[in-house]
């Protein structure tokens, strides 16, 4: 009896050590990054990757903030996540409650029409995009970026909050309906308050994936004006002299909100990847 | 039940709904996705005169090089790898993982992580991995001593595609594992406990009680995960600077776009990027309907 737990208390600390291996190993783009944010260039040359940084160097936040202006990407990128994901909210919100909670005539073709955002990667009607911002005037605009984000966004959205409405008692509904409330009041007073959950899943998955684009800056926009801070970081490489640390240190600016967001929300961002790929 | 029959304000309801949602995302998505196919079928660069209707001219230029090959053999690259790769990954860390003690709870977070990096920072992070003298590779190559295999991995064509792979799966484990970890929580425990007092090996519960339990967030790794790989563009955009031999569909789109102003020519990939996602999408969506995620 003693030998047989002898043996489970070794046979998990095997792989207890072997998990701390390939977790170190996993995560360690991360953690050389984090170092090579803390240390000057010349210390890292001097002592190379596996050592701590000495001495701790943090001028070089600073450095990177004004010299590459992160402070103009930073707020770019908080107004444009700000605004797409609100828009992408009520939008979605929209156009998941008719869908779920209605009967009508070519509900399941508008629903699959939604769907096809889903799958075709965005560079397939890029080009279109492209000039229909431009002869609609918002091409480099904050607008055109908050716009093009919602409509990205839209399909994963009513696809997530669709499969949750539709989980709602009817009868909490058409309790509601003989009392005589509205279709409006209905969705304010009922479907939404009970869909918070699912909103605040959807809203961390959102805020995530609009913060970290590339793809919708770089074709959307081209000046400081407008540009987020994910452009911001890439063009470092041309604008300042090479340096680990300043690319380390600006990454990790950039990376700092949806990091946070990810460590307070996990059990939220983790049900709405869940549920976004099962329903 | 009888407010639907009321008359056509009824009728109208769910479209006052739909109204708003369905005008952004049809002047935004659907409108340039079938803009994309007619533009393929003329020759524009994108000022000036109007798009030129040139027939099937875009796709004889395109079969005549060999850079949509590349292309689409980059793309199939990256598939191979970053569709089987996190699904098996992310199963066996689900497998190892699946009881809730505090412990496996922190682990699963560490693999969570890459999720919620952008391809940006990823882009300057692996950058250092792969660099060839200072970087994380060439690191643990020195400490083995075998400084003589550090190589230039991003540079080097033959290399470049699968090197980025390698961040395209350390990006996407995250996925499987949270899919897998709920499917196999919701395997009935006393399943597997007739398995173990039959005396079943823990290999043959994993292949006749696991795998087939969990087959489900199977299809939809792998249908989710190729759908997403098909979509790449932001890792090889920023980490091979432009160069032919490891462009994807995506990259030598926006090459031939907005680098040439070949916006006929670029439409034409975008209509073939199209038909391989359809190919995908179609039998996917026959499943979903088969099992009842789409009624009616």
């Amino acid at each position: 009896m003693i030998n047989r737990r002898v043996a489970r208390v070794i046979k998990n600390a095997i792989l207890f050590s072997l998990l701390l291996i390939i977790g170190t190993l996993f995560i360690s783009p991360l953690l050389s990054t984090i170092l090579a944010g803390l240390r000057t260039d010349a210390d890292l040359m001097r002592n190379g990757l596996f050592s701590l940084p000495d001495p701790l160097y943090l001028e070089g936040f600073s450095k990177v903030w004004e010299q590459g202006d992160l402070g103009q990407y930073m707020k770019n990128s908080f107004i444009v996540t700000f605004f797409a994901l609100g828009g992408t909210l009520v939008c979605a919100i929209l156009g998941a409650y008719p869908l779920s909670q209605y009967t009508f005539k070519f509900k399941n073709v508008v629903f699959l029409i939604f769907m096809l955002g889903l799958f075709f990667p965005p560079q397939v009607y890029i080009v279109p995009v492209y000039f229909l911002a431009n002869s609609l005037r918002i091409y480099n605009t904050y607008y055109g970026l908050i716009a093009v984000h919602i409509a990205y966004q839209l399909p994963f959205s009513i696809l997530m909050l669709r499969g949750f409405f539709r989980t709602i008692p009817s009868s909490f509904i058409d309790a509601a309906r003989i009392d005589g409330a509205s279709d409006i009041h209905i969705l304010l007073r009922i479907v939404l308050p009970l869909s918070l959950p699912v909103l605040g899943s959807l809203s961390i998955l959102l805020f995530t994936w609009i913060w970290n684009d590339f793809f919708w800056t770089l074709s959307m926009s081209h000046t400081k004006d407008t540009q987020t801070i994910m452009i911001g970081i890439s063009a470092f490489r041309g604008r300042l002299a090479y340096s680990w640390n300043s690319e380390a240190a600006s990454s990790m600016i950039s990376m700092f909100p949806p990091l946070v967001v990810f460590f307070l929300f996990q059990k939220l961002f983790v049900k709405g990847i869940r549920s976004g790929g099962i329903k | 039940m009888n407010y639907r029959t009321t008359g056509a304000r009824q009728a109208l309801i769910p479209w006052l709904f739909l109204f708003l949602p369905l005008v952004v995302y049809l002047t935004i998505i659907a409108y340039p996705l079938v803009a994309s196919i007619v533009l393929s079928f003329t020759e524009w660069s994108g000022m000036g005169p109007a798009p030129r209707y040139i027939g099937l001219k875009n796709y004889a230029f395109l079969i005549s090089t060999s850079s949509i090959l590349t292309a689409i053999k980059n793309n199939l690259i990256w598939m191979a790898l970053c569709v089987p790769f996190p699904a098996l990954i992310g199963f066996t860390l689900a497998y190892i993982l699946r009881n809730n003690s505090r412990i496996n709870i922190l682990f699963r977070s560490l693999f969570y992580i890459p999720m919620v990096i952008s391809n940006a920072v990823m882009a300057i992070m692996w950058l250092h991995v792969y660099a060839p003298r200072h970087g994380l590779i060439a690191a643990f190559l020195d400490i083995f001593s075998l400084p003589q295999f550090s190589k230039s991995f991003l540079t080097d064509p033959n290399s470049a595609i699968v090197a980025i792979s390698i961040i395209g799966i350390w990006h996407s484990i995250g996925f499987p594992l949270i899919l897998y970890l709920a499917a196999i929580q919701d395997i009935p425990q006393d399943l597997i406990e007739t398995a173990d007092l039959e005396g079943a090996s823990t290999w043959c519960k994993i292949f006749n009680i696991i795998i087939p339990f969990v087959r489900h967030a199977t299809v939809i790794v792998v249908a989710l995960g190729t759908i997403l790989a098909m979509k790449v563009f932001d890792l090889i955009y920023l980490m091979t600077g432009g160069y032919y031999k490891n462009d994807v569909m995506g990259t030598y789109l926006w090459r031939l776009a907005f680098g040439h102003y070949q916006m006929g020519r670029a439409s034409a990939v975008a209509v073939i990027q199209f038909l391989m996602v359809s190919a995908i999408v179609i039998p996917y969506l026959k499943w979903q309907y088969r099992t009842g995620e789409i009624e009616q």
